[in-house]
């Protein structure tokens, strides 16, 4: 039981209901430029809620890689709400965390848009904000990660090792696996860029060996497939090839559905760098439908984009036309909302008409990476 | 309040006349992970301190005014048992702490839970052998040639900052080699 006599369940419901509730108005704020969209939330309190904080978060969170200034604007927004928001006594410490990862997605994206001091203080505000709920030491672990980053960017190098450093060891000890490698990817960069290429490399090794002492498969195929991504940029395909596809073998076996997408999505890159176009598109395949099994609709369009792109780069237009057909029952059958489907009515009346290029199918797939910052936005053909 | 793990063990090391040196060489760590563990500088994987256990041929582990015991081999479990105790009354004093405050509580439980849940599937887990593959791989990476170390630091940034899968898969550089594979296979034949 609550401070206020309520269950957990009602606790859950609650934070449920108003995330439903914040599901269901986003979207169409999300069509109102930046400064209405500040405007609604200001004057109306009841859009101000954890759940709106919590999916404008996200939604900045998205928006973090490709449109950094966005995410900015939508993180200053979430912040500024946060701020305001009004939530019963018993469970402000859930409004409070809620709050601090505001301030920690729009340190990010301060961060991302080169605004380092303002960065620095988004930081301190949410270090503050954790600090008043109880069982904060993983939340806090995740603000030393970023804090580091943000020492680092401002040269101070000797106080951002040792933040990384306990960081990192925390997320070991939680088994968090994602952050603890964040954790120590961080820190290798950070010796490397210092000139330290030796300190940096036995940060790596000593995280192999951790891994296969305690006997780790989860980490070491995390680790493969960081290592995997890593040779993939540098042109080392083959390498490449060989780490992702034991990474994913690993995940396949012990379960871990997500992180096998991501492995097999990249194991496709590796095997189209290395002109396997065919097993590239099988990979893509298997990608795509996984994506659509778990409803992941958005990302599924992308790996079928990258399908067709790879089939058109190969001058293999029959294949692509009859893909572009399947792809366009496949989507309305799953659910996909009328504004996107519109894409793959495109791209079949293109094919139709014997004109597909790799341009439609770019187009289409800038289309889907806008998506999730604009869900109703409609679908607009080249022509 | 709990006595650290770190502290019975460094107890029960000295009771035994051994040095973190000995104890370490018994247990297959490095001593440096055993320093920093004992000084309370490192949380390690549950696995090392069931090693640290097996070394010094402990049986049983303190939790509050008991000890208890394993129903031998099974460190992995008391260790993992232990730590969920140790989460529990974390949990406990921050509640006393911070009574009113108590909508993270489930958080922090479910928090907990995934620790726990992940550690029994690791001590049931069989062990992985060691990835050449990543060996090589680092091997590759201190063979950096001075002239490489700039772009790779980039790399390295950029595996920092994340490594989802980029939403355009290279086709003009797929074609290109698809085309050349198509050409050594004309030719060999």
């Amino acid at each position: 039981m609550t401070a206020d006599g309520s269950s957990w369940r009602e606790v859950e419901q609650w934070l449920s209901a108003s995330h439903a509730e914040a599901g269901r108005v986003l979207p169409q704020l999300l069509n109102l430029p930046t400064p209405m969209l500040a405007s609604e939330l200001a004057r109306r309190p009841e859009l101000r809620t954890v759940g709106m904080i919590q999916r404008l978060t996200a939604v900045a969170e998205e928006a973090l890689d490709r449109f950094p200034l966005r995410a900015c604007e939508l993180a200053a927004i979430a912040v500024e709400s946060a701020a305001r928001m009004e939530v019963p006594p018993a469970r402000v410490s859930v409004a409070l965390r809620i709050q601090a990862q505001a301030w920690i997605t729009h340190a990010r994206a301060l961060r991302g848009v080169g605004r380092i001091g303002e960065a620095a203080e988004a930081i301190a505000m949410a270090r503050e904000l954790f600090q008043q709920t109880p069982a904060n030491e993983w939340s806090l672990a995740k603000a030393d990660l970023l804090e580091a980053q943000l020492l680092h960017d401002l040269g101070r190098r000797e106080e951002a090792l040792p933040l990384v450093r306990r960081a990192s060891s925390l997320f070991a000890f939680h088994y968090d696996h994602d952050h603890y490698l964040q954790g120590r990817m961080i820190e290798t960069w950070m010796l490397w860029s210092a000139g330290d290429g030796a300190a940096a490399t036995e940060v790596w090794r000593a995280t192999v060996e951790e891994a296969e002492q305690y006997g780790n498969p989860a980490l070491v195929a995390h680790l493969e497939r960081k290592m995997g991504v890593f040779e993939l940029r540098h042109g080392s395909d083959e390498e490449a090839a060989r780490l992702l596809a034991s990474a994913l073998a690993t995940f396949v076996g012990e379960g871990l559905t997500g992180e096998a997408i991501r492995a097999r999505w990249n194991l496709a890159e590796a095997a189209a760098a290395l002109g396997r176009i065919n097993e590239a598109i099988s990979e893509l395949h298997k990608v795509r439908a996984e994506l659509v099994a778990m409803g992941r609709l958005g990302e599924a369009a992308l790996a079928s984009m990258a399908g067709l792109e790879l089939l058109l780069a190969a001058g293999r237009l029959d294949e692509a036309t009859s893909l572009v057909d399947i792809l366009a029952f496949l989507f309305r059958d799953a659910g996909m909302a009328t504004n996107a489907l519109e894409a793959f009515s495109y791209l079949r009346a293109r094919a139709g008409q014997g004109r597909l290029t790799q341009d439609d199918v770019t187009h289409v797939r800038r289309f889907f990476e806008d998506l999730p910052q604009q869900p109703y936005m409609w679908f607009r053909g080249l022509d | 309040m709990l006595e650290p793990l770190a502290d019975f063990i460094r107890l029960e090391r000295t009771k035994r006349n051994l040095t973190q040196e000995e104890l370490a060489d018994r247990a297959g760590v490095s001593r440096w992970q055993l320093n920093t563990f004992e000084n309370h500088r490192s949380k390690p994987f549950f696995e090392f301190v069931v090693r640290l256990m097996q070394a010094l041929e402990l049986t049983e582990i303190p939790v509050t005014g008991l000890r208890l015991r394993a129903a031998s081999p099974d460190l992995a479990a008391l260790v993992t048992a232990r730590a969920a105790v140790d989460v529990a009354m974390r949990v406990v004093r921050q509640y006393n702490a911070a009574a009113g405050q108590l909508g993270d509580i489930a958080v922090e439980l479910e928090e907990a839970a995934q620790s726990v849940d992940g550690a029994l599937k690791r001590s049931l887990t069989p062990a992985r052998p060691p990835s050449p593959e990543l060996r090589k791989a680092i091997d590759r990476l201190e063979a950096t040639p001075p002239e490489e170390r700039e772009k790779v630091g980039r790399g390295l940034r950029e595996l920092a900052e994340g490594s989802e899968p980029r939403t355009r898969v290279a086709p003009a550089r797929a074609a290109a080699k698809a085309a050349a594979r198509t050409a050594t296979r004309k030719r060999a034949r």
